[in-house]
């Protein structure tokens, strides 16, 4: 029972390797779109996830030392861009951003304009990844014993300090973990930016986009495009069990 | 399991559903096409849209079509050079318009040239959309360089976004400008102007397809194209 699914997630990759056109895998590579795609996609995708964190950290302590409707109504609301089409996070997004947004307007008066900015595809991005960063995160805080922290403080440590030399400590596999999803997702995501930001090429066309943009031009450069997103987000993933703690690695207890 | 089997038996043995798969223009003018096609032929017919440059993929990849309707001529030629379609017709022409919001940018379009403005934000379709490709023909025809803020995937994305005040303004098809009453169509001179032929043709080994190919060059189709902004081929 295992090997099916095993084989549908792996099938589907090992036939995008095996399609890869090697012939004209250094033209396609060394095109404006492909390097200007890839370089947004991978400043834009840190941004977001830098964002995430940065955000995410109290968001996710709020919510895991909470207990009132207050938590709840919020917690459902981190869940929500999970679930939730990205195409309709878009729409969102522009409702609220966008020129003729709820926030938008207030935005465009003092001349900020976010929809097809590159700042425009770091929010979508954000915006999809935060929740896979907050609820990792929340997860870990909550099995946490909040005595040791309790302790740093009887013992003179401000809640800040308690916080970040005895907390953060504790749940730093989980912080980078939680970290790693979102950047995976942001790095991946495309239909909330294709909808809230569009498509530029070097402006708002990350891979993803890119790759949608080749597939009706030149589907071998797709292809090629779409390698290199794998191979980017699987080095990462093995850079990173090798380097840390071993978050990922099956006989890690986290 | 079973009640799976039973349905996809039926759908195999149901010979009277015929499918086609249809440029994003044609959305707005699909139902009275359907309603005319079921009349004349007497079987069901249901129409998918998509981008027409998406259809050479989707039909080698066995989309369940027996006609499909691209919004370019060129378009039609490379899924027919991939030899996945026979029997082309060409069964409306189209040509591009400017379509402008009521907003401080959009409301001071009068031509083609204006969408020059640095304060015009400009959404265009793709290059790699037959709408996008006409739009590169036209304002390299002119000598214009405009500076778009996006290159939308098709031309429904790009209408989109001036319709959610997103955007001041984009080309895109007469026949799209018909069908959005709030935004302000500007014509762009017969002289510069695009124009782009719309084939349709019989997906290979489709016998249901001929008849449907018929009726579509038939005056009352092309009277339904009419009234949506479709010019006669």
């Amino acid at each position: 029972m295992a090997a099916v699914p095993a084989l549908l997630l792996g099938v589907p990759l090992c036939a995008l390797m095996w399609r890869l056109p090697w012939s004209n895998l250094g033209a396609a590579l060394s095109s404006d779109a492909a390097t200007s795609a890839l370089v947004l996609s991978l400043v834009t995708s840190l941004i977001a996830t830098a964002l995430c964190v940065v955000f995410g950290l109290p968001l996710a302590w709020a919510l895991a030392s909470g207990t009132g409707t207050t938590t709840r109504v919020v917690r459902a609301l981190c869940l929500l861009p999970i679930v939730l089409p990205p195409v309709v996070g878009g729409v969102a997004l522009l409702l609220a951003f966008g020129r003729q947004g709820i926030v938008g307007q207030w935005l465009a008066d003092v001349g900020v304009q976010l929809p097809f900015t590159t700042a425009g595809v770091v929010l979508a991005q954000t915006f999809v990844a935060l929740p896979f960063f907050v609820l990792s995160v929340e997860a870990a805080l909550r099995q946490l014993d909040v005595e040791y922290a309790d302790v740093a403080i009887v013992h003179g440590a401000s809640p800040f300090r308690a916080f970040v030399a005895v907390t953060l400590p504790s749940v730093g596999p989980a912080v980078l973990a939680g970290a790693v999803l979102a950047w995976a997702r942001a790095l991946g995501e495309f239909g909330a930016t294709v909808t809230f930001a569009g498509s530029l090429e070097g402006r708002t066309q990350t891979l993803p986009l890119a790759v949608y943009d080749l597939l009706e031009r030149d589907p071998a450069d797709a292809v090629v495009l779409s390698a290199v997103l794998v191979v980017v987000a699987v080095s990462v993933l093995v850079g990173l069990r090798d380097r840390w703690f071993g978050v990922f690695r099956s006989d890690a207890t986290t | 399991m079973a009640g799976i089997f039973i349905g996809v038996g039926c759908a195999g043995a149901d010979r009277s559903t015929v499918d086609i798969l249809a440029a994003s223009s044609y959305t707005d003018v699909a139902e009275p096409l359907e309603v005319l096609l079921e009349e004349e032929l007497g079987v069901e017919v249901e129409f998918s849209f998509g981008s027409s440059g998406s259809f050479l993929e989707q039909i080698r990849q066995g989309a369940p079509a027996s006609v499909v309707i691209t919004a370019d001529s060129a378009t039609m030629q490379r899924i027919s050079n991939a030899g996945l379609v026979d029997s082309v017709v060409s069964i409306a022409t189209n040509e591009l318009v400017i379509v402008a919001a009521d907003t401080a940018g959009g409301r001071g379009i009068e031509s083609v040239t204006d969408l020059r403005s640095s304060d015009v934000l400009v959404v265009l379709c793709a290059s790699s959309a037959p709408c996008g490709a006409a739009t590169d023909a036209l304002l390299e025809g002119i000598g214009l360089d405009v500076d778009a803020a996006s290159r939308e995937p098709n031309v429904k994305a790009t209408l989109t976004k001036v319709r959610l005040g997103e955007a001041d303004a984009a080309i895109v098809y007469r026949t799209d400008a018909l069908a959005s009453p709030g935004l302000r169509a500007v014509a762009i001179a017969q002289a510069d102007n695009v124009q782009v032929t719309s084939r349709a043709a019989a997906v290979v080994g489709r016998q249901d397809a001929m008849r449907v190919l018929e009726v579509l060059t038939e005056p009352a189709a092309m009277a339904v194209l009419a009234t949506a902004g479709f010019g006669s081929p």
